[in-house]
């Protein structure tokens, strides 16, 4: 791998994110997208946590949960049904012609949609926390930090290597997309403290996210440690674990997804 | 005799059409499942969330809990599905013009696509209820000559949610893809004023009255009260059923009438800007 | 490989698997397209002309023989091929619809590791060549057809490939703006040596003005490969007649006697164009009794040189269609 070819992966990571942080700018539909209804479920989960006399740290489970849930739609929507739809507007045969590797466009794709959705998350979580006036403790930021971008690698690794398989399942990535979103809320534990759902929370672990918010929540809320599914150590290892595995799925898929669009000629053709 | 015969094919085309979009790119299980997947998710979160908090005792706020919500699906459903075809057939199957120009008028038409969204969210509630009956110790505690009450008042409930489908199926007419997050955050902001899962009173102040000029949220509360034998919100709670039905279907009547205008005003409005068949996806 | 060839193909075959068997979209097709060259594929839809391009430009596997651009093995050298070559197909709805002209083709630009200064600077270059620079900021979405395509031109040449495929470049564009891509392709092949350009057209005229030489391609098979003089010379000895003729019913004109190749085109106010070969000169006027007692007025009627389309017609056995 010469150094001329490295440079011109990283050109195209940051040529393939330009795209995403412009939207985040320029499409006001985002902003319903990923603020308002996010905003709209946090508010009825906190409301509905208010009605049942809940701690007013579980209010902030749930803005939590509701903020992250913006990276989750991100994934689903603008990661794994992506190359979907760049095969539909021509665009993926001109990245698979161009000279570089098509792990730097679902790096660019995902690089960008991390940092338009941060925004977009923060300002839930703002708002959130304006509404229902919560407290948070911040209890080692250290860790907050790994825990944090360590849940963005392994999730968006997730959502690279599902933009692959979607690509190779078939035609309607939209139903596959619509599909998981709330079944992962569930989960994942996205409004509830994932500890809840007992053995399930095991295999639940898979997905980013639930491992993730759960060491957030251990990490932002006083009573998050004692609601606490693992201890924050663990998770840590199981994001960092799930990290490489993803990325090491998406890379091996993505290549076979390649493989299969030269040999069997369909994964370049409109409406196959 | 012709009107009425006209009316009922136009609408079973349509409800057709709706029915084969919805359902036909997958075999009928997996259909099935995926219909289902997403109701009962959003149902259990609410489940579990109740029961944490209630650390698993049950009381009696758990089957007004399940009704809410399950009656809730229609209209996010209902709303989405009518909203929706105006986007998905003007931009992605780009047939919208044509059935502009058809005879069959806009109103069937969507009203057919809408019944294909009700009949399948019917699977998911029923399927909610059923479950809170077998798993979740929810009996019902019905009021007398309920089997009177209940076809009427579902009824009279089912016509608002399409009235309230035709308001957004008029939004959508005038602006671009947008409109999808649009209907979905109205599908929220419903479910908090409507009193779905938890009494509208619990918000403070006028955001607590607003739902009750709102017909889904007299058809939730007159849904429990006819089968668990009283609602939860407090500006029902002393109210006959009777009452609630008058209140409901005098509702009905203002919004169809002020919808109706403005669906009409809405059509005439993206046909002078020619919007009827715009792109906006690209 | 001989350096002064750029793309070579051996036996090159490929396979589709369809229901209930197996689609030959290519058949033992062995071209070799010099260095400097406008080559163009000639042939209806689903002649197998999209599918040499993909293979050539790496997006697709042959299933048979071998292909090589500018020395490279389509199938293994993937990279070495794809760092020199580029393409542009008609009707591309490439680039983000949220993203300017300007902008969309900088990120293309940044595939092929430009640098940022260069790739504005040759961005406006080629904006004001195609008259865009107006355009430069509106965002793509925004476009006509006309004016998409020639954005995806400019995407294409942004990277100064050494072999440019061109897939139906003009498609569905208006005669002016076809014209202006036309132009520009010339320039730019005079512009600097050794380019190449390896074009699908279903435009004979296209083909007829651009290329230095012609494949007719039909049902995966290259029928005949010259320059378009040494094609039309195919038909030196065939005298060729286009007659203009009113219609006095809806007669369908089915045969002409003494005729071949005869061909009939619908023209305005009810009249037809019918153009035929004939073997034997005298026989023209018979042939315009038959047309008169047959209830066509003879409206006008002129010799002519023989046209890529009679060439086709001639090779290929049909009439140039748009035919699957």
């Amino acid at each position: 791998m010469n150094k001329e070819y490295i440079i011109r992966n990283l050109k195209a990571i940051l040529g393939r994110a330009y795209p995403r942080v412009i939207a985040a700018n320029r499409e006001y539909s985002w902003i319903i997208a990923d603020i308002i209804l996010p905003l709209l479920s946090v508010i009825a989960y906190g409301t509905l946590y208010k009605f049942l006399g809940a701690s007013k740290d579980f209010l902030g489970f749930a803005v939590l949960g509701g903020a992250m849930s913006a990276f989750w739609l991100n994934v689903l929507w603008d990661m794994a049904s992506q190359l979907y739809w760049e095969k539909m507007s021509g665009n993926l045969q001109l990245y698979i012609l161009s000279p570089i590797s098509l792990v730097s466009i679902l790096l660019g794709m995902s690089i960008g949609g991390m940092l338009a959705t941060s925004l977009r998350a923060a300002a839930t979580l703002i708002v959130g926390t304006f509404i229902f006036k919560l407290d948070f403790s911040l209890i080692n930021i250290t860790q907050l930090l790994l825990v944090f971008f360590l849940t963005l690698a392994a999730l968006y690794g997730l959502g690279m290597m599902l933009a692959s398989l979607y690509l190779i399942w078939g035609r309607e990535a939209w139903h596959l997309s619509e599909f998981f979103q709330e079944p992962v809320y569930l989960v994942s534990g996205m409004y509830f403290p994932v500890k809840f759902l007992g053995k399930v929370g095991f295999f639940s672990s898979l997905i980013p996210l639930t491992v993730g918010l759960d060491g957030l929540r251990q990490l932002l809320f006083k009573e998050g440690a004692t609601f606490g599914f693992l201890s924050v150590n663990i998770e840590i290892l199981i994001l960092i674990i799930l990290t490489v595995i993803y990325a090491l799925l998406a890379i091996y898929y993505l290549k076979k997804m390649e493989y299969l669009a030269r040999k069997e000629g369909k994964l370049t053709i409109r409406w196959e | 005799m012709g009107i009425i015969k006209k009316f009922l094919n136009d609408f079973k085309s349509s409800f057709y059409l709706g029915w084969k979009i919805e359902s036909n790119w997958t075999d009928p299980l997996l259909f099935f499942i995926y219909s289902l997947a997403k109701p009962l998710s959003s149902a259990f979160i609410l489940i579990f969330m109740y029961m944490i908090i209630s650390q698993g005792q049950m009381n009696e706020m758990l089957p007004h809990l399940i009704i809410g919500n399950a009656l809730h699906l229609y209209t996010a459903n209902v709303l989405f599905g009518m909203a929706w075809t105006v986007i998905d057939d003007r931009e992605f199957y780009e047939t919208l013009k044509y059935i502009y120009i058809s005879p069959v008028s806009m109103f069937q038409f969507l009203a057919g696509r809408g019944f294909a969204k009700y009949l399948i969210t019917t699977i998911s509630s029923f399927i909610i209820i059923i479950f809170g009956f077998i798993f979740l110790n929810v009996r019902f505690t019905p009021i007398a000559s309920w089997y009177i009450y209940f076809p009427i008042f579902l009824f009279v409930g089912s016509i608002s949610l399409f009235i309230i489908g035709y308001f957004f199926a008029g939004i959508n007419f005038l602006i671009s893809r947008q409109g999808s997050f649009l209907t979905q955050s109205a599908a929220g902001v419903f479910l908090l004023l409507t009193g779905a899962i938890f009494p509208i009173d619990t918000f403070p102040g006028f955001l607590g009255k607003v739902g009750i000029y709102i017909p889904q949220t007299i058809w939730i509360d007159g849904m429990r009260k006819i089968l668990l034998g009283d609602g939860w919100n407090s500006f029902f709670i002393n109210m006959s059923i009777n009452r609630m039905l008058s209140m409901l279907i005098i509702e009905n009547i203002i919004y169809f009438i002020i919808i109706f205008l403005f669906f009409n005003f809405s059509l005439k409005i993206a046909r002078q800007r020619g919007l009827i068949d715009q792109r906006t996806m690209g | 490989m001989d350096d002064s060839i750029s793309i070579k193909t051996e036996n090159l075959g490929r396979i589709y698997k369809k229901e209930g068997g197996v689609l030959e979209a290519l058949k033992n097709i062995n071209i070799n397209v010099n260095r400097g060259e406008i080559f163009g594929l000639l042939g209806p839809n689903g002649a197998g002309k999209t599918t040499l391009i993909k293979i050539l430009t790496t997006l697709l596997l042959p299933s048979s023989g071998k292909a090589y651009v500018l020395g490279y093995d389509v199938e293994t050298e993937t990279l070495k091929i794809r760092e020199k070559i580029n393409m542009v197909s008609g009707g591309e709805w490439a680039g983000y619809g949220i993203l300017t002209v300007r902008e969309n083709l900088w990120m293309f630009s940044q595939f092929y590791g430009i640098p940022t200064k260069k790739a504005k600077r040759e961005i406006d270059k080629y904006l004001e060549i195609f008259g865009l620079e107006e355009d430069a900021n509106t965002k793509i979405s925004k476009l006509s057809t006309g004016m998409r395509q020639k954005m995806n031109i400019i995407r294409g040449i942004l990277s100064n490939p050494e072999v440019l495929f061109l897939d139906e470049p003009t498609l569905g564009l208006d005669v002016q703006i076809a014209r202006t891509v036309r132009s520009f392709i010339k320039v730019w092949m005079k512009e600097k040596e050794g380019r190449t350009i390896l074009l699908t057209t279903h435009y004979l005229n296209e083909a007829d003005e651009l290329c230095n030489r012609i494949a007719i391609i039909d049902n995966g098979e290259i029928h005949a490969l010259d320059t378009p003089q040494g094609l039309k010379k195919i038909l030196k000895n065939k005298i060729m007649y286009s007659v203009e003729l009113e219609r006095e019913s809806y007669l369908n004109l089915k045969e002409l006697p003494y005729t071949t190749k005869f061909t009939v085109n619908p023209l305005k106010d009810g009249k037809i164009e019918v153009k035929f070969q004939i073997q034997d000169e005298n026989k023209i006027v018979d042939i315009f009794n038959y047309l008169k007692n047959n209830g066509f007025n003879l409206v006008s009627f002129r010799k002519r040189e023989p046209t890529l389309e009679d060439v086709f017609i001639e090779i290929v056995g049909k009439e140039f269609k748009e035919d699957e």
